[in-house]
């Protein structure tokens, strides 16, 4: 049962006994009073009468006043003019020697409820010297309790009607009251489903309005989740089918010059093209394996964080890169501002070849790429500077996706598997630090990567799927 | 024989299709980008065909399609996915073929579409035997020379995949069909006759371990 159903039932349950106990009660007392009114009167009117009968009584002679049968003679007068007046009424004069009910100049007035009818009675002594005689008046109540009867139904077609209106209004009102829940209801519902939400109208201030806005946030914040999940399900999927379309065009070279090999008459000259075709695209799949793994490996390792030697670090670099720079004429420039910094070497020094490597694909030959390292407040820099072809503005937010190419013939001709950059944005991030490019096309470009000297604690490892492999 | 343009960035594969299609005696030109093969496209009318990449420097094939008119386009790529594919055909591609091919896949793809296009050769000579394979007519040094079906066939695979090396197994169903149920001898049966009919002893080479090869240079 829903809770407006249920403050209707409750509503309903306690409002319409008491309302049909209130109408009952007030019918029942406007009936009484009506007897009692009935009842006076008869008691006034006898008393009257009484009276009346003694005096006349009193007021004639003497002699005649002790005569038999005067009181019923007297009395028979005003019984006659009273049955005139009501004829319901019956009066009688009798005389009786003692009552024990009445005492002298005393009325007794009684309802006599059995019979057909109940019977309003009353009887009165007559006064001394007339004690003797009684006064009998006898009304029925037929009148009032057809009375009775008439407010009975009275009574009942109000206090059905009322119950109707009221249990209507009610209704009304409660449903009214009680729409923005159910309104919510059937949203939270839609929102089960998986179906498109949309905000929930706030109507007023009261608890629903406010449980409602609430709704309206907490919805909001499960789609833009939701939303971000998709997003990062989508980048993931872009990923996975980047890998698949890398792994798949060295294949697609290695299998075909090994069945041409196979299959057709070739030439050594040929041959040879061949087999060094096929040499040099499973290298570049090796290649690709090597860096997936390495990224996988450092998403999982744990920072080394360690004091590295400035100097040697930049000796180590430079003779790990010394054969990609000679065969293009480059020259690296070191530039070293601080005598050691911290972090993990191992990564360190992958992100600074990866950086410098990917400098010497943009640089002419005989260029000169500059390194940098030096100290800001809180943190230390690294820099990587060439005057290469460098890149258009919008292609800087999408290079450290993996396998993204600037320029695809370029990239490729010059090596280089398309995730250096992504790996270089998971040390950084893993250091808790931040890589910013500048670039102008035809001027080269500028890496700078800034790492806290402090790890900020927690460490800000944003959970980022795009380059989880 | 067929002029093709072949629009490929990845040097090794871009010359792998072109040795592929050298051996069908084809014509073939290279592009490694879309402003390249535009301006092959714009400077040229007689291309015959047109192999596209769809991930292309400067252009992708997409884009490159638009520009194309009348001349036949195959897309070759990587991607694979059923929504790729239907963006390929639904482009205006005549076929499209997935990264990793298979050679003969290729040529037998390439050929279907010049076959349909009427660009394929309708004759074949070689060592003074000429095949119309239009009207399935053989002379040898002026004279008709009579084939079977099967035999006739058995020609037809192996001039249309020239230069290539087909295994018996290869054989059989190319010019019987899968559900013959054969012996890989019948083929060695067949090859015996061809070569004696046609004068082929040297042109039809036998290959250790792979089968036989219709070599149009000697």
């Amino acid at each position: 049962m829903k809770l407006w159903q249920k403050i209707y039932m409750t509503a309903l349950l306690l409002f319409l006994p008491v309302l049909n106990v209130g109408l009952f009660m007030g019918a029942r007392k406007i009936f009484d009073y009506n007897i009692e009114a009935a009842k006076d009167q008869a008691s006034d009117e006898v008393h009257m009468l009484c009276h009346t009968i003694v005096r006349d009584i009193e007021s004639l002679p003497g002699v005649q006043q002790l005569r038999e049968g005067i009181v019923e003679e007297v009395s028979r007068t005003y019984i006659e003019y009273m049955a005139a007046k009501d004829s319901s009424v019956t009066m009688e004069i009798t005389y009786v020697d003692v009552s024990e009910d009445v005492t002298m100049g005393q009325q007794l007035v009684q309802i006599y409820m059995g019979g057909d009818s109940p019977i309003l009675y009353v009887t009165e002594l007559l006064e001394t010297p007339y004690e003797g005689y009684q006064l009998y008046y006898t009304k029925p109540l037929d009148d009032f309790y057809q009375l009775w009867d008439d407010l009975k139904t009275v009574f009942m077609v109000i206090s059905l009607s009322c119950s109707i209106v009221l249990a209507l209004i009610l209704y009304l009102l409660l449903y009214e009251l009680t729409y923005p829940l159910s309104r919510l209801s059937t949203e939270v519902e839609r929102m089960r489903r998986g179906e498109p939400w949309q905000p929930v109208e706030v109507e007023g201030k009261d608890d629903i309005a406010l449980l409602t806005e609430r709704f309206n946030e907490m919805a909001e914040e499960i789609q833009a989740q939701l939303e971000q999940l998709q997003r990062e399900n989508e980048t993931k999927q872009q990923l996975v089918d980047d890998v698949a379309h890398e792994l798949r065009t060295p294949l697609t070279a290695i299998y075909g010059y090994a069945e041409y090999l196979e299959k057709a008459r070739c030439s050594e000259e040929e041959r040879l093209e061949a087999l060094e075709y096929i040499m040099m695209e499973s290298k570049r799949l090796s290649h690709m394996g090597q860096e997936l793994l390495t990224m996988a490996i450092f998403r999982e390792d744990e920072l080394n964080r360690e004091e590295i030697d400035a100097e040697g670090f930049v000796k180590d670099i430079s003779s790990m890169l010394e054969g990609t720079l000679h065969e293009r004429r480059l020259r690296l420039q070191k530039n070293i501002g601080v005598k050691s910094f911290m972090g993990d070497r191992g990564m360190l020094i992958c992100l600074a070849r990866n950086l410098i490597e990917n400098s010497a694909r943009a640089s002419e030959s005989g260029g000169i790429i500059q390194f940098y390292i030096w100290e800001e407040k809180d943190s230390v820099c690294l820099a990587v500077q060439d005057h290469g072809i460098g890149m258009e503005e919008e292609e800087l937010d999408r290079i450290t996706d993996a396998f993204y190419r600037v320029d695809k013939a370029r990239s490729r001709s010059n090596g280089g598997a398309g995730i250096g950059l992504s790996l270089c944005a998971l040390i950084v991030r893993k250091h808790g630090g931040t890589m910013e490019f500048e670039s102008q096309v035809g001027l080269g470009t500028t890496v700078t990567v800034t790492l806290p000297v402090i790890l900020p604690v927690p460490m800000p490892e944003e959970v980022d799927e795009e380059d989880e492999i | 024989m067929a002029r093709i343009l072949i629009v490929e960035d990845e040097k090794p594969i871009n010359q792998l299709m072109k040795q592929n299609l050298v051996l069908q005696n084809h014509q073939v030109l290279q592009a490694f980008d879309g402003k390249q093969a535009l301006e092959i496209l714009d400077s040229r009318a007689d291309i015959d065909l047109v192999i596209l990449d769809i991930m292309l420097p400067y252009m992708s094939g997409l884009d490159i399609i638009k520009e194309i008119h009348d001349i036949p386009v195959m897309f070759v790529t990587a991607r694979d996915g059923i929504q790729d594919k239907l963006k390929g055909l639904t482009s205006g591609a005549e076929d499209y073929l997935v990264k990793p091919f298979d050679m003969l896949e290729l040529i037998a793809r390439v050929n279907l579409i010049l076959k349909r296009y009427k660009k394929d050769a309708s004759t074949f000579e070689l060592a003074g035997v000429t095949v119309d394979l239009v009207s399935q007519r053989v002379t040898r040094d002026g004279e008709e020379v009579t084939l079977t079906p099967q035999e006739w066939s058995l020609l037809e695979v192996l001039i249309r995949n020239a230069n290539i090396a087909l295994s018996r197994d290869r054989l059989l169903n190319m010019a019987w069909g899968y559900d013959f149920e054969g012996d890989a001898r019948t083929v060695d049966v067949h090859i015996v006759k061809l070569r004696k009919k046609l004068g082929w002893e040297n042109q039809i080479k036998t290959l250790y371990k792979l089968g036989y090869r219709l070599e149009t240079s000697v």
